[in-house]
Order: C-alpha cells, then sequence, then structure tokens
C-alpha cells in the first residue's frame, strides 16, 4: 500500500471518513502529500467527497475566511474533530460554546480574556477607526450590558497594515476597504454560527431520543 | 434481427496465457470488455488482458458470476456508504493485501465499478478508527518521518498558527 497507485488511492478515499482520512495524512511522506494540498482542486475534492458523503455537518462549503480561504481540512478541523482550545491547548467541555467564527478560534474563557480587548477598556494604543477595521463579537461577560470584544493579534494586524500606508488617502481609501469586509466577513460566518446552531439541536434532540429509549428499556 | 440474441461464450487470455471462457453477459459485466465486444462485433479470438494474472481474473470472473443479473448501477449513485456490503461480497474480499490490491487495479482496468467500488469500500474498513500507527502496521507502512517532521505535522494538523 505504500506504492499504491495514486489513481486508487483517491478511489479508496473515496470512502473514508474525514476523520480517518486526518490519521491517513500523518501516516507516511507519500499520504501527506496527496493529502494534504491546501489549494490543489483534486486534494480538495477527496475532503469534500469525504466530508458530504460521511457528514451531515458541516454541510456549508468551507468558508472564505478573514485572510484567507478555508481549506476543507481547516474547515473540518475547526468544526468536528478539534476539541482543545487553540491557545492554551487544554480540553474545552463545550466546544460549541467556546467557538468564536469571529476569531476563527475555539477558545476557552481564561484566554478569550487574554486574547480578546473591548472597545472601551483597551490597552492597545491604536487609533479608534482601527477597531472598525476588524471582525468583532458581541458577548457579554458575567452581568450586564453585551460588550464588543476584538481580537488582540487582528487589531495588531490591521494597524500594521494602516501604518505601512503612505498617505492620509490611502488610509481612508484602506478603511473604507476594510470597513466593508468586516461586513461582509461578519455576515458569511453568520451562516455558519446557524448550521452550528441547527447542529446543537440536532444533536440534543438525537440525545433526548436515545435518553427516552434507554429508560423504556 | 429480433428475438433474445444468443448466449456465446467470450475467451479471455490472463497475463500468463490463461485461456479462460466466460458467457458474455458475464464478460460484460467490464465496461471494456463491453465496448471492445460491441466493437469488434463477434470473434472466436480470445481478447488478451496482459494486466490481469490468472487468479485474479478467476475471482473476477467469480464476482462478475455472482451479479450476472445486477441492474446496471446508476452514474454516480449513492453506494458511497462502507457498511452495505452484503455477506457473500464480504466473504469475497475476505482475501490477503496482495490480492485485495490486484483485485482493485484489475477491477479499474476492466471498469468493473461495483468490484471497484466493493474493494475499496473494503479497504477504507480496514482503515476506519485506526490511529496512524495502527495503519501503518496494518498496511506494513514505514514510518518515514523523522521526529521533527511529525513534530511539524502535528501543528499543521491543529491549524492554530499564528493565533
Amino acid at each position: 500500500m505504500e506504492n499504491i497507485l495514486l489513481e486508487i488511492f483517491h478511489e479508496i478515499c473515496k470512502y473514508v471518513s474525514p476523520k480517518d482520512l486526518y490519521s491517513l495524512s500523518t501516516v507516511c511522506k507519500r499520504y501527506r502529500k496527496i493529502l494534504w494540498l491546501t489549494h490543489s482542486i483534486k486534494c480538495q475534492n477527496i475532503w469534500k467527497t469525504s466530508r458530504q458523503r460521511c457528514l451531515t455537518y458541516p454541510n456549508l462549503p468551507p468558508p472564505n475566511g478573514w485572510n484567507e480561504d478555508w481549506p476543507e481540512q481547516k474547515y473540518i478541523w475547526f468544526t468536528l474533530l478539534s476539541d482543545k482550545c487553540f491557545i492554551c491547548k487544554d480540553r474545552l467541555l463545550e466546544k460549541f460554546h467556546d467557538r468564536c467564527w469571529e476569531f476563527r478560534v475555539n477558545c476557552c474563557k481564561d484566554c478569550f480574556d487574554k486574547c480578546a480587548v473591548s472597545h472601551v477598556n483597551t490597552k492597545i494604543n491604536v487609533p479608534q477607526v482601527i477597531y472598525t477595521c476588524v471582525p468583532w463579537i458581541r458577548r457579554r461577560l458575567r452581568r450586564g450590558q453585551p460588550i464588543q470584544y476584538f481580537w488582540t493579534k487582528d487589531i495588531q494586524k490591521a494597524y500594521e497594515e494602516y501604518k505601512g500606508l503612505g498617505n492620509e488617502e490611502e488610509r481612508q481609501d484602506w478603511v473604507v476597504k476594510m470597513q466593508r469586509k468586516v461586513q461582509r466577513f461578519l455576515q458569511e460566518i453568520f451562516d455558519y454560527k446557524l448550521q452550528d446552531t441547527v447542529e446543537i439541536t440536532r444533536d440534543l434532540q438525537a440525545r433526548l431520543i436515545s435518553n427516552n429509549h434507554h429508560q423504556r428499556t | 434481427m429480433t428475438g433474445a440474441p444468443e448466449q456465446r461464450n467470450v475467451k479471455l487470455t490472463s497475463s500468463e496465457g490463461t485461456e479462460f471462457k466466460v458467457e458474455r453477459d458475464v464478460a460484460e459485466k467490464s465496461v471494456l470488455l463491453k465496448n471492445m465486444l460491441e466493437d469488434v462485433g463477434e470473434s472466436d479470438m480470445a481478447i488478451p488482458l496482459p494486466n490481469v494474472t490468472g487468479p485474479i481474473l478467476q475471482k473476477v470472473i467469480e464476482y462478475c458470476i455472482h451479479h450476472r443479473d445486477d441492474p446496471v448501477p446508476a452514474h454516480d449513485d449513492d453506494t458511497k456508504k462502507t457498511d452495505d456490503i452484503d455477506d457473500w461480497d464480504a466473504e469475497f474480499c475476505k482475501v490477503d493485501q496482495g490480492t485485495l490490491y490486484e483485485l482493485i487495479l484489475a477491477s479499474n482496468y476492466l471498469d468493473i465499478k461495483p468490484l471497484l467500488d466493493l474493494t475499496c469500500k473494503t479497504v477504507a474498513n480496514m482503515i476506519k478508527g485506526k490511529s496512524p500507527e495502527e495503519i501503518r502496521k496494518t498496511f506494513n507502512i514505514a514510518n518515514d518521518f523523522t521526529p521533527e517532521e511529525e513534530e511539524q505535522v502535528r501543528r499543521e494538523n491543529e491549524w492554530c498558527e499564528g493565533r
């Protein structure tokens, strides 16, 4: 199987689930090379076929993302396979609850506090306009009104870009462009959050039904 | 000409030169042979199959005879589930890995879609739920990653870079 024909390998992969494709992709260098291309249509199709055939969730195609397109592999990891905080690597108990599409992370509360900043209470010194150029999330931490949060690294990156621009006019154009991009991005991930909600509900229903079943038998 | 066509035998020759006689409808399970027979018409000439050995051809014929009355599968139908293998098919696939791989190659070459699906599903089931190390053991594959490369792969798999 080490020297298996590529054509046959592709044929077999049609029947392998995304989770098993992950295992397969770390078996040896050759398999890695075949399965870990993020910009090859052929490779993406292997993952897509596997996802569509084996899974009901996630069902939407991978998102366009904030700074880069999401390959199928990343999409599967983010939605399905990862069960740890992306920052501290501690296990997450409620994966969906700790998911932030806005910041492209699954992240625990402690790390959220460390990595995200609110509009009003920030230690980063950047022009206010930068805050309109990055994705944000509205969260209610403890009691009170929900507050807008931003991912510190997004702000820093945006500020770097902003600073690198030659003159005021270019900066204004950039700001407009970024504001549109934020709007598009937040609109896009809305569908993915909805998809998660549907999945949570479905999962809950399945658990209820199986509980009921156990009680009866 | 009308009416049911007379069943004629088709002769096939394996890579070692062994001749096999099969009925036409059995041979036509292979799209390759079906097209050939349609192009060539009736002929007593044996069709050479230089890519298929005798024992494998024997197995393939066994499969085609068992499934001779199956309906022609619809194009790209929903047969991609791996748990719908019936008992006869499962028994048929209880062969060593070398033979299984040869069967995949033969069904691919002869273009017998249901057999290709069956054999590929069988391999996929051998992968199912296994860790990378277990997959290596099952298929006798050497781990050719250095420890550093393995670490790199692990990091890539987690998609956390720069977050």
